[in-house]
């Protein structure tokens, strides 16, 4: 009578309300349940023959007791004195209960001491029963329901019968407990002769070795033998990595049919990977019987793949799989193959090396994920290869690293890795005060004289920035692609917000709005000065500051000028040269303040800014220029070109040193032009060198750069924001075009823009 | 927003542009004459000399001068005093500011570092690194270091106002690159005859004329700058003593102003272009008339 345990289920799944369920639906006979005089000579168990934490089944078999899993452990309320039997180990999650005991032969009375382990929080005794049931599951005597103390084997149950047809026990104390008993003693018909032979198992199915594309299997087989456990135990152990503690997969299969040779049958998932599956069975004996069989199982298009790429030789031994959305990995000691949809992807050497340390405790796939192509070569001659999650770089000089997938996006969208360069970090973070959520750095080995960039995600909100220097040299003015780009070149920053703290943050390449159209005949009456149009006209007031940021393409002097309208002019008296002309690419967004040029020109008499000039310098070829003034088109020529004409704010920007360190050194020039109203514009430093670096700014007394201009500044956590206001002032302007330089207002100052180390 | 001085965005730091140290309590009294003088000279020493110390506040004092004084002393440098002055007008908020900084540091007995330089051979000095950090328990988020620079903006001659020669000025720079030579100026001007009067002065009442010939119609095309006289002058072209237009003025404030004359000539023959000083000063007078023939106007 086995109907307290039918079926097969994980040990520790078992619940106990489905078996209470069972005993309740058995048949209920009732019978006198007072106690009777022994008919043979008692036995008592007091359970300190057995180990401690031994499970027990079978042990007592010898003597006609058959247990489920019980588990016998300490007790320091043990009667006996040390040891009692709990119905299970308290460390699974919930009591099988009742506590079900059998006897290979008929007992008529039996007495225990009942207790209580597991979680128990309430102080006041709970009420147990135990019930005895004959060989057809009739119950036939009850003690109970009473009080079970609490922390004690003080309890005494009872049952007896007249004749001996006890076979079955259960022991139920509480919903919840952990029932355990102690001292117990049974006497009745003498145990049949113990069976002398362990049982012979047999796997039937799978086959050992079998090589399997799917799940669930079943796994089939029998048991032979004399008076048989009338329970298997089948243990899975699968593939696993090395650090991982999981356990091997065990269930409980009940065996079918009767007699020496019984069957089991099991349904049971599969992993991806090796397994090895066992199943035990017992005897009364105690004697143990087991078979073992081997099985892979991969999809198809990995063995293929495995075979192809040079088997055993190229990959090792596999070790075990895994699973992610959409993907099943093998990983093998010397690489890893991953089957995505109808494609198949390795990974190897270094970049697999890296992959697996990028795993969790114990988990089957690095946090990256699977990949999502083949290795490729990268910059300075690494290897890439990229993943759900990121890729990884390989080969560097720095070993190999990974790059999350907020920050492969966003190389990615904004010039690629020769923008950006490859990874001479893994990412780290700051998450205290400077709010660096995620933080890399980059090198590009093809520009020397370069700083690393950096990517972070730094701020609430969460902000991703991409400082290059040069930023992805696309807009540098190189003679050709491959020169080494001027090691001043300033720092170029792109910022876009985050959805969280560690991404993602949709990044989208900047643009600019439409250019200028139809110039000539908006501005300039369709034709040319002198013959109509002042030579330059302003778009959006003479006075009327228009914003431009870009990169220097030239420098210069002008080569000529128009002697009506330069206050001063020297040199050759055909020529005239008066202006310093500052050739200007625009940076997006700017990009719309161009007319029919690629090129703004920023342009001024260098008389006016001969002594800036003189104490500091002019502005280079690739500096960053910000530049705020009239916007023109310029009518004296076709095709007609628009220019900031004159600026009134201008400031040059390149990377330059500080103390030692490197910082964005921005020479700024607020001139006679200016008209007094409100501007600003930002200093971003180099790329920050680490996540605790925090923002230095370094800047002249305003005393000693202020006249009549008033400058503030503010920080916009990883650069400066700097503001110029004045009173009012409209300085003249000819019919020709020309604006009226006025003296007594100026800024003139150089700051510096960098970083401390934490 | 916020000046230099003010204290920083976590309340971690202000900015000390102006203050002083001095050695020892006697010679407080005289500080401000000693300091003038320090600041206009051109004795501030470089960067690498900046001295910084850290501390807590022993003592902090306002004096009821004009400005009042702040005084304070730090444990770790016992034999100095350090001061500066609140200030008017734009840099008393600032100043301010950082008088409550240092009572906050006082209070809660707070670390607080500053940077300054002792201008050698005298006892009173300039703080050049013009930060005042109260380190806080957390890491600082930002740091404000200000320099002097010298010469100031304010002795910039040209912002002043002050005439420099323009062809010494544009002789310093040399000629752009060769694929920019001829870039600059309107398409027409190389098919423009110029006249260039020299400068020379123009005292009050006085005219300056200039006659021009040309052997077919002409824009003919002004220009006179003058500078040391706020004006007014005035400009005017005949032909054969018919007018042909006058010029129009454009001040620069405070003594300066540039005259333009534009007008078409439709016979060939010669103008006269003058300038007349109505001011009552002298002034700087140059000149440059242009003859761009008819020819080119543009059907």
């Amino acid at each position: 009578m086995d109907h307290a345990r039918t079926g097969a289920c994980a040990v520790s799944s078992c619940s106990r309300a489905r078996l209470v369920a069972i005993v309740l639906t058995a048949a209920v006979a009732a019978a006198s349940a007072g106690p009777t005089p022994a008919h043979a000579q008692p036995t008592v168990l007091d359970f300190e023959d057995l180990p401690d934490s031994t499970t027990v089944t079978t042990q007592y078999g010898d003597r006609g007791v058959l247990l489920f899993s019980a588990f016998l452990d300490e007790d320091l309320a043990a009667r006996s004195p040390n040891r009692v039997l709990r119905v299970d180990n308290p460390i699974h999650e919930f009591a099988p209960g009742p506590f079900v005991i059998e006897f290979t032969s008929g007992q008529a009375r039996v007495r225990l001491f009942a207790g209580i382990s597991g979680d128990i929080v309430a102080s006041d005794p709970v009420d147990g029963t135990l019930r005895a049931y004959d060989g057809s599951g009739g119950l036939i005597a009850q003690d109970g329901p009473k009080p079970v103390a609490i922390s004690s084997f003080t309890t005494l149950f009872e049952v007896a019968t007249a004749t001996p047809s006890i076979r079955r026990l259960e022991l139920e104390i509480g919903t919840t407990a952990f029932e355990a008993i102690d001292d117990f003693e049974f006497e009745g018909e003498a145990p049949p002769p113990p069976p002398t032979a362990a049982p012979v198992v047999e796997i039937t199915t799978p086959a050992d070795g079998a090589e399997l594309d799917g799940s669930p299997i079943t796994v089939a087989g029998t048991v032979t033998g004399e008076a048989l456990f009338p329970t298997a135990v089948l243990t899975m152990e699968v593939g696993r990595p090395p650090d991982s503690t999981a356990p091997p997969l065990t269930a409980a299969m009940s065996l079918t049919g009767s007699g020496s040779t019984r069957g089991f049958t099991l349904e049971i998932g599969l992993g991806v990977g090796p397994h090895v599956i066992t199943v035990e069975a017992e005897n009364t004996a105690h004697l143990e019987g087991a078979d073992t069989v081997r099985l892979t199982n991969l999809p198809q298009a990995i063995r293929q793949r495995f075979a192809s790429d040079g088997g055993a030789a190229t990959f090792g031994t596999l070790r075990y799989g895994g699973t992610a959305a959409g993907c099943v990995m093998a990983v093998y000691d010397l690489g890893a193959i991953a089957a995505v949809g109808t494609q198949t992807f390795v990974v190897r050497g270094g970049i697999f090396d890296k992959w697996f340390t990028l795993r969790d405790p114990g988990a089957a796939l690095a946090r990256l994920g699977c990949p999502t192509g083949e290795e490729r070569a990268a910059l300075g001659g690494a290897r890439a290869q990229d993943f759900t999650g990121g890729r990884i770089y390989a080969g560097l000089p720095t070993g190999a690293h990974f790059v999350p997938a907020v920050f492969v996006n966003a190389i990615d969208q904004l010039g690629g890795e020769e923008g950006t360069g490859v990874p001479i970090m893994d990412p780290t973070d700051s998450i205290g005060v400077m709010e660096t959520w995620l933080f890399q750095r980059f090198d590009r080995p093809d520009q020397p004289h370069l700083l690393p960039s950096t990517l972070e995600i730094r701020g609430s909100p969460p902000v991703l920035s991409v400082e290059r220097q040069g930023g992805d040299l696309k807009d540098l003015f190189l003679e050709d692609s491959n020169e080494i780009a001027f090691p001043r070149v300033p720092t170029l920053w792109l910022q876009f917000p985050c959805e969280g703290l560690l991404g993602p943050c949709p990044v989208t390449p900047p643009s600019s709005g439409p250019p200028i159209e139809d110039a000539g005949d908006r501005f300039c009456d369709g034709t040319t000065y002198p013959w109509g149009p002042p030579e330059w006209q302003a778009i959006e007031g003479d006075h009327v500051l228009t914003p431009l940021l870009g990169i220097v393409r030239s420098s210069h002097k002008a080569g000529q000028d128009n002697p009506l309208t330069h206050e001063h002019f020297s040199g050759p008296e055909d020529l005239f040269a008066s202006d310093w002309n500052v050739g200007v690419r625009p940076l997006h967004p700017f990009r719309n303040l161009v007319a029919e040029n690629t090129y703004v020109e920023v342009e001024f008499e260098v008389y006016f800014a001969n002594p800036f000039f003189v104490q500091f310098d002019e502005p280079f070829k690739n500096d960053l220029y910000f530049a705020g003034g009239r916007l023109i088109i310029d009518c004296g020529h076709t095709p007609y070109r628009s220019e900031i004409h004159p600026p009134f704010v201008t400031a040059h920007m390149r990377t330059g040193t500080l103390f030692g360190r490197p910082a964005t050194e921005a020479t700024i020039w607020v001139n006679g032009f200016y008209t007094g109203d409100p501007v600003a514009f930002d200093i971003f430093p180099p790329p920050r060198p680490s996540p605790d670096s925090f923002l230095t700014i370094t800047k002249p007394i305003d005393e000693h750069a202020e006249f009549n201009v008033d400058s503030t500044f503010s920080f916009q956590q990883d650069h400066v924001r700097v503001a110029f206001s004045a009173s009012p002032r409209r300085v003249e302007v000819t019919g020709a075009g020309e604006m009226k330089w006025e003296s007594r207002r100026a800024y003139t100052g150089r700051w510096y823009v960098g970083w401390s180390p934490e | 927003m916020r000046k230099s001085s003010q204290p920083g965005p976590m309340g971690e730091q202000g900015a000390l542009d102006m203050a002083r140290v001095r050695t020892g309590w006697t010679r407080r009294l005289g500080w401000a004459v000693a300091w003038s003088t320090a600041a206009a000279c051109a004795s501030v020493p470089p960067p690498g000399e900046v001295q910084e110390t850290s501390g807590r506040l022993t003592s902090l004092r306002v004096q009821d001068l004009a400005p009042p004084e702040v005084l304070f002393q730090l444990d770790s440098e016992p034999d100095k005093l350090f001061a500066f002055d609140l200030g008017t007008g734009r840099h008393r908020a600032a100043r301010q500011g950082m008088l409550d900084l240092l009572s906050d540091a006082l209070g809660d007995d707070a670390p607080v570092t500053i940077g300054y330089t002792i201008v050698p051979g005298r006892p009173e000095g300039v703080v050049v690194r013009a930060s005042l950090a109260r380190r806080p328990e957390t890491p600082d988020t930002v740091r404000v270091v200000e320099l002097p620079q010298l010469p100031r903006t304010a002795d910039d001659p040209i912002v002043q106002g002050i005439r420099l020669d323009p062809a010494a000025i544009l002789a310093q720079f040399p000629d752009p690159p060769p694929e920019f030579a001829d870039k600059g100026a309107h398409e027409l001007l190389e098919e423009t005859v110029w006249t260039v009067v020299e400068e020379s002065e123009l005292g009050p009442g006085q005219t300056r004329e200039e006659t021009v010939s040309f052997a077919e119609p002409v824009l003919l095309q002004a220009r006179a700058s003058w500078f040391g006289s706020p004006g007014p002058l005035e400009m005017a072209a005949t032909k054969d003593g018919t007018p042909l237009g006058t010029g129009k003025a454009h001040l620069s404030p405070p003594d300066r102003g540039t005259l333009t004359l534009e007008v078409q000539v439709h016979a060939a023959g010669s103008a006269t272009v003058s300038i007349v000083n109505r001011g009552s000063s002298p002034a700087r007078v140059g000149m440059v008339i242009g003859l761009l023939p008819l020819s080119h106007l543009p059907p």
